[in-house]
């Protein structure tokens, strides 16, 4: 079984499954709506995590380097299944949205569906730094080691996302 | 408390804007909190799905199929020969001199090689595949001639990339 064994860290793969799954889990299915493109779209990460194990140089903490594969796996996800659909990503959007009020594994109130479309309007990065910071209670500085984008520019990211979803559910 | 004139001579400084923009900011949070006093999304999974998946994931990790022990000196005897023969048929059928045209790849063949997610994320982060997506103006002509192609590339992407590290 594969494992990351040099100067900086000693893993296991059992023990990364194991210890972010879940994490990893709910960060997807924020991105992608259905449990089942979620589940997907987690084996996915787990698999390429796996075939680069030997590539994880430790300069990073271990999870920021797992949150970026997942990251870059739910683009993918979400950049084929546009194309397959031939639908814009904000019509496929609001399609998944509106389908989880008969989405067996989605028990939220009306709030929490107003909330999703909200999030669902916006772009594609300030949705990703949004449920970063808000969901994933990821630190600015993580979030900008998994992006590669400056913590100042997430910071505006955030704000602008917490503003249009504040106006979106006020005026809907 | 000390008074604007006096913290005028302290060594802290503050980002452009940050108080002009402070009141808006912290109102737009307390806005939001009121909307969602309690953080939760309403998503859920099936029962016991953490525990199936862990094992899913580690069967699909692990090598497939029967091992077999191969003798090696034949397996590369064997590979010799057939690197031999295919360098052969290669060299009457497609000759190394004759250039590959741009024409001649069809839309399906690149198409299939640019949806190959590893290529992709091979060569351009998430943020970069974000903007190549986004930005669609070089399709706002009719015609896109190879020289269009090219300088987008070398000025949108590769310029940018390298302006960037």
């Amino acid at each position: 079984m594969n494992s990351i064994e040099n100067h900086n860290v000693s893993l296991k793969f059992e023990d990364l499954v194991s210890e972010y799954k879940e994490r990893l889990y709910w960060h997807i299915r924020r991105m992608v709506i259905s449990h089942e493109d979620a589940d997907d779209v987690l084996q996915n990460t787990f698999i390429k995590v796996f075939k680069n194990l030997n590539n994880f140089q430790g300069d990073s903490q271990v999870y920021t380097w797992l949150y970026r594969i997942a990251t870059n796996e739910c683009l993918t996800f979400i950049n084929k299944r546009n194309r397959t659909t031939h639908l814009s990503n904000e019509d496929l959007q609001e399609s998944l949205v509106t389908s989880l009020t008969s989405d067996p594994y989605f028990d939220g109130d009306e709030a929490q569906l107003k909330l999703q479309q909200a999030i669902d309007t916006l772009p594609t990065k300030q949705k990703q730094v949004f449920v970063m910071k808000y969901f994933d209670e990821l630190q600015y500085n993580e979030i900008s080691e998994i992006l590669g984008t400056s913590e100042g520019a997430l910071k505006a990211n955030y704000h602008y996302a917490v503003k249009k979803i504040t106006e979106y559910v006020t005026d809907n | 408390m000390k008074s604007d004139k006096e913290n005028k001579n302290n060594q802290f400084n503050v980002p452009q804007g940050y108080f002009e923009s402070f009141d808006e900011r912290l109102m737009t949070e307390l806005k939001f909190q009121q909307l969602f006093p309690e953080k939760s999304d309403g998503f859920t999974v099936p029962e016991n799905y953490f525990d199936q998946v862990e094992k899913t994931i580690i069967e699909l990790s692990k090598p497939q199929g029967k091992l077999v022990n191969y003798n090696f000196k034949t397996i590369t005897g064997t590979a010799a020969a057939i690197a031999a023969v295919l360098l052969v048929l290669f060299s009457v059928v497609n000759p190394i001199d004759k250039e590959m045209e741009f024409d001649s790849l069809s839309i399906t063949s690149l198409e299939s090689y640019f949806e190959d997610e590893d290529r992709l994320q091979d060569y351009f982060s998430s943020e970069e595949l974000n903007t190549i997506q986004n930005n669609t103006s070089i399709f706002d002509d009719q015609v896109v001639t190879d020289d269009i192609i090219y300088e987008y590339v070398d000025q949108e992407i590769i310029q940018s990339s390298l302006n960037d590290h």
